[in-house]
């Protein structure tokens, strides 16, 4: 599995349950398709710092890094 | 810093079936007091007043957990004000607001069908959840906040805890009985569902926190244990102010009375449990895993402590006397019951569908 199909899978399987539609493009807006709040970017973070090994910083907390599934994984290809 | 978030979020949660059991704890020991199923009279002997008061501290010290929500929601849109797209728009916030609004209504709804009778005022439909409504509101003005949290952070945070202070400061008047016009006019407009009414510090806090982590992150590291200390020391003066406060007011100042030193306290909480590496092993997993379904556990602990409440009232009132096993018995099922719920629904493929509107 790449890095991007990954995250799909976590925000499908830890954030959106329940929800009919679970389709998610890669370049979709996770915070106005309202998949993102407080909670579920910072559990968000946290898969991505486990499952990856990588750490990211308090200044990489924006959400040039985390509005979509494509900007969050190629912030962690960087790392990788 | 996004662990210790997600651990004080943990934290505060489990604080939430601890508040409601230490309500029903004191309405135990006092306001039944007259009925025939009273078995605490807290004036009635040493080891009871003595209970009494250890109920009320706890009471008061677990009060953190909604301003925690707060602050962490505040740390929420400073993440969407950071970077290159650095305004909050409606079109960002409204998604969210949109995700409370369900189970609001879905357990507001409940919560009046276990009661058998309709709400009477607006306040007994906002106050039970109001978390809800606060957060629905600093969402609201979350596009308007962000620009002075950026340009003016300090002013946002003296002029919010200016307002924080003002009206804590208000009740205090108010309950001492000292008469000043305009008081009870005013708190009466001001009901604590109203962002201005009780909480109004704690969002903009997370806010302009969010918005300047690295710098605050390493004044809470340099400062760890003196937080700490603070925490046990302002834990102290809640009580030593709640009693002396008891004796000088005219009426009873009531479970519910914010005490003013409690705000600094719930500060203190705040920064400490964040300055600290508390999040690995068993407990660090155990605290995201609980926090993770916070808001489910917030919705679903007030009808489930209720009915538990009524029950134990009802068919085993010998365990009232028992404050111990009483309030274990009540946080145990507070915490439990929307845990299982939230379990069952996700695992039955028919009532998947509704998880969201149930528990967000």
């Amino acid at each position: 599995m790449t890095v991007a199909q990954q995250i799909e899978q976590f925000i499908i399987d830890e954030i959106m349950v329940g929800e009919a539609d679970t389709a998610l493009d890669y370049d979709e807006s996770l915070l106005q398709r309202g998949v993102l709040d407080s909670l579920s970017l910072l559990r968000l973070i946290s898969f991505i710092e486990d499952r990856f090994q990588v750490n990211i910083d308090e200044d990489e907390i924006v959400t040039d890094n985390f509005e979509t599934i494509n900007t969050a994984a190629r912030m962690v290809e960087s790392k990788l | 810093m996004t662990r210790r978030l997600l651990f004080l979020n943990g934290l505060a949660i489990l604080m939430i079936p601890i508040h409601h059991a230490t309500a029903y704890g004191l309405q135990a020991m006092t306001g039944w007091a007259g009925s025939p199923d009273a078995i605490i009279d807290p004036t009635s002997n040493a080891s009871d007043i003595t209970t009494y008061y250890v109920v009320v501290l706890l009471r008061q010290l677990v009060t953190f957990a909604v301003p925690a929500f707060l602050f962490i929601s505040g740390y929420f849109i400073a993440f969407m004000a950071r970077g290159k797209n650095s305004r909050v728009t409606y079109k960002q916030v409204l998604p969210r607001i949109k995700i409370l609004i369900p189970p609001f209504l879905i357990w507001t709804a409940a919560r009046f069908a276990l009661l058998k009778r309709p709400p009477s005022n607006l306040d007994e439909i906002l106050n039970p959840y109001h978390f809800i409504p606060l957060l629905i509101q600093f969402y609201l003005l979350a596009p308007l906040l962000v620009p002075v949290a950026k340009k003016y952070p300090k002013l946002l945070l003296g002029v919010a805890a200016a307002f924080h202070l003002g009206i804590h400061s208000m009740r205090y008047v108010s309950s001492l009985g000292l008469g000043v016009p305009g008081v009870d006019l005013i708190l009466g407009l001001i009901p604590r569902w109203i962002f201005l009414g009780q909480q109004p510090f704690w969002f903009p806090f997370g806010l302009v926190f969010g918005l300047h982590a690295a710098a605050f992150g390493r004044v809470l590291n340099r400062f760890r244990w003196q937080l700490l200390v603070g925490v046990l020391l302002f834990s102290a003066a809640i009580m030593v102010e709640y009693v002396t406060l008891e004796n000088l007011s005219s009426n009873p100042i009531g479970q519910n009375f914010a005490v003013l030193t409690r705000n600094f306290y719930i500060l203190f909480v705040i920064l400490a449990t964040i300055s600290f590496d508390v999040v690995g092993g068993p407990l660090g997993k155990l605290f995201d895993h609980i926090g993770s379904r916070s808001l489910g556990i917030y919705m679903v602990n007030i009808p489930a402590i209720y009915v538990i409440a009524r029950i134990i009232f009802s068919y085993a009132p010998q365990l009232i006397e028992m404050q111990l096993v009483y309030q274990t018995v009540l946080t145990l099922v507070g915490l439990g019951v929307p845990l299982v719920l939230m379990w069952f629904v996700r695992k039955t493929e028919p009532l998947r569908p509704g998880y969201r509107y149930l528990f967000g």
